[in-house]
């Protein structure tokens, strides 16, 4: 709306017409004039006033009509009949067809045009003020849309990168068998695992729990198996040891962690099986619940406590070996499966846990359905279970 | 079941309410419809938010005088403060009758259309006055209508005196 408002007066009898100009141009307004309705509707197109006085009874096109074709081009402008006592059965029709007001000819009193014309004005800024909030309010929901859509894309992105980064399952390889179940909570798990072969008897394996989620936990992923893969690499073209050495591989991992600033730190357990020699070497930064070694007989927990990863400048890790003859299974787990399991105690938790693996020595498909864990609607927690089983 | 309804709408500047069926002191469930009509008027006398008035009696079929009452304080509120008479629509011979029996001819503008100026209309927001408001609004209701012309003033004379002295009492 102009300031100061610009109003058309539609009217054929030029007195009238006059006297409501002068006026209205004497109280501050713009005013325009047509002296029938066809000028009227031209003036409407080329001036777009803010306000239209219109009488009804005019040759050519009137005021029925015109307002016809001002309710279609222009909605929310407003319309003040101006008519003769003679025509109020057109006056309820103008009602009917959205006039905003009526005033009789003639007009004894200027103050009541000045009262109506201030009164619609006052009504037709507030529509448009609210027009406006609402145009305001479709745009920065699109906006947040479009960045929300975006964000989900970036995460979708994220969340298939970390899923190609599992290995296959279940992997037997030798008389070794790697199997593994992830249920992630939320759209993007923090949980992760791997296992490889090193040379001819070793194999590596490794789970983690980065703290967090989303697309930033993903990139940890990603580093994590860059870092083992490079250090794999080193170990077969410069027999480079590291890859062999859990304790090293953790303290490199850490450092490279705090060195980026990534504001993530992981637990994690890693290990590396000699088949040849009998032996399990592993070293666990603060992966809980500890992972549950069963030597066939009874299942007990690996309990190695250390720092996370990626938390402490220069934290230091030491590996612990553990020998076997016969067949055994490794079983690691994420903290989420703690939150399922039917107790408020974090040691009757443990209990249950290592009661679950001695009842049977389960597999892991197995160990999902005792546990139950699929059977939750929604977990709070990413849930991993990661299991090494040498038969023979 | 033909009980009095006032429902309203509001087109720019104008204020528009249609009187259906029997708008009857006597009717049942007219003294609600009339209870809610005043607080409806109370409210928009006190928002002053709009210019003009329109009473939508086409459909109305019976209009006792505590509506007329309320009608008249209308009219005068609308001449008052924005130099206008109220427009009546009426196509009701009988409600023309009773109109022009209180004089409402010379202070409104009447207006034989059939047509309802606005389709879409809502219903007055339901009032509950206790027996000392309802008689209040009979009373002032009357005072309005005598306040018209010295035949109106016969006609309720009595009325209006039985009211005050209830009124009086009840104070």
């Amino acid at each position: 709306m102009r300031n100061p408002p610009r109003i058309l007066s539609i009217e054929d009898e030029a007195t009238v017409r006059r006297s409501m100009m002068v006026y209205l141009s004497d109280s501050g307004y713009e005013v325009l004039e047509a002296e029938n309705g066809r000028i009227g509707l031209e003036r409407i197109l080329t001036d777009q006033p803010d306000l239209i006085l219109c009488d009804l009874r005019m040759p050519e096109v009137d005021g029925l009509k015109v307002l016809d074709e001002v309710k279609r081009l222009m909605p929310d402008t407003p319309f003040i009949v101006v008519s003769g006592t003679g025509d109020m059965r057109d006056v309820i029709q103008a009602l009917r067809l959205g006039a905003w007001d009526y005033l009789m000819k003639p007009i004894e009193d200027m103050g009541v045009l000045d009262h109506a014309v201030t009164r619609a004005l006052q009504q037709a800024r507030l529509i448009q003020q609210n027009q406006r909030y609402h145009e305001e309010l479709v745009a920065t929901n699109r906006r947040l849309q479009q960045s929300l859509q975006q964000l989900q894309e970036d995460e979708t992105a994220a969340r298939n990168i970390q899923f190609q980064l599992l290995p296959q399952h279940p992997w037997a390889v030798d008389d070794l068998v790697f199997d593994y179940f992830i249920r992630t909570s939320a759209f993007l798990s923090g949980d992760f695992l791997d296992y490889f072969r090193i040379d001819d008897s070793r194999l590596g394996l490794y789970v983690a729990d980065v703290s967090g989620h989303g697309a930033s936990s993903a990139f940890v992923t990603v580093l994590l198996k860059s870092t083992v893969s490079r250090l794999l690499n080193e170990y077969r073209e410069f027999k480079i040891q590291t890859v062999l050495l859990p304790d090293r591989v953790l303290s490199l991992i850490n450092d490279a962690i705090v060195e980026r600033q990534f504001n993530k730190y992981l637990t994690m357990f890693y290990a590396v099986v000699d088949t040849a020699a009998g032996i399990v070497k592993y070293c666990n930064a603060g992966h809980f619940p500890y992972p549950i070694y069963h030597d066939g007989h009874a299942a007990r927990f690996l309990e190695d406590r250390n720092l996370p990863v990626g938390l402490f400048d220069g934290s230091t890790y030491a590996t612990k070996e553990l020998a076997f003859q016969g067949p055994f299974t490794l079983t690691m787990f994420s903290d989420g499966v703690l939150e399922v399991l039917p107790s408020d105690l974090i040691p009757e938790k443990e209990a249950l846990l290592l009661s679950r693996m001695n009842a049977g020595d389960p597999d892991v498909e197995m160990l999902v359905e005792t546990l139950g864990l699929t059977q939750q609607d929604q977990v709070p927690d990413d849930i991993t279970l990661l299991q090494l089983r040498k038969g023979g | 079941m033909d009980t009095g309804n006032v429902l309203y709408a509001r087109q720019g500047n104008v204020v528009v309410l249609r009187f259906v069926g029997k708008l009857g002191f006597a009717e049942s469930g007219s003294r609600s419809t009339t209870a809610a009509l005043n607080a409806f008027l109370k409210q928009l006398f006190e928002a002053k938010d709009f210019e003009n008035i329109l009473l939508d009696l086409t459909e109305a079929t019976s209009i006792d005088s505590t509506t007329l009452g309320l009608m008249a304080k209308i009219t005068k509120f609308s001449m008052e403060h924005f130099g206008r008479k109220t427009m009546i629509l009426s196509m009701n011979e009988n409600i023309d009758r009773i109109l022009e029996s209180v004089g409402f001819d010379r202070v409104f503008v009447m207006v034989h259309e059939a047509a309802s100026p606005c389709p879409d209309m809502i219903a007055l927001p339901a009032a509950n006055d206790s027996d000392r408001e309802w008689i209040s609004t009979v009373l002032t209701a009357h005072q309005e209508l005598c306040r018209l012309n010295e035949r109106n003033y016969a006609t309720f004379k009595c009325l209006v005196e039985m009211l005050e002295k209830e009124t009086a009492a009840a104070i």
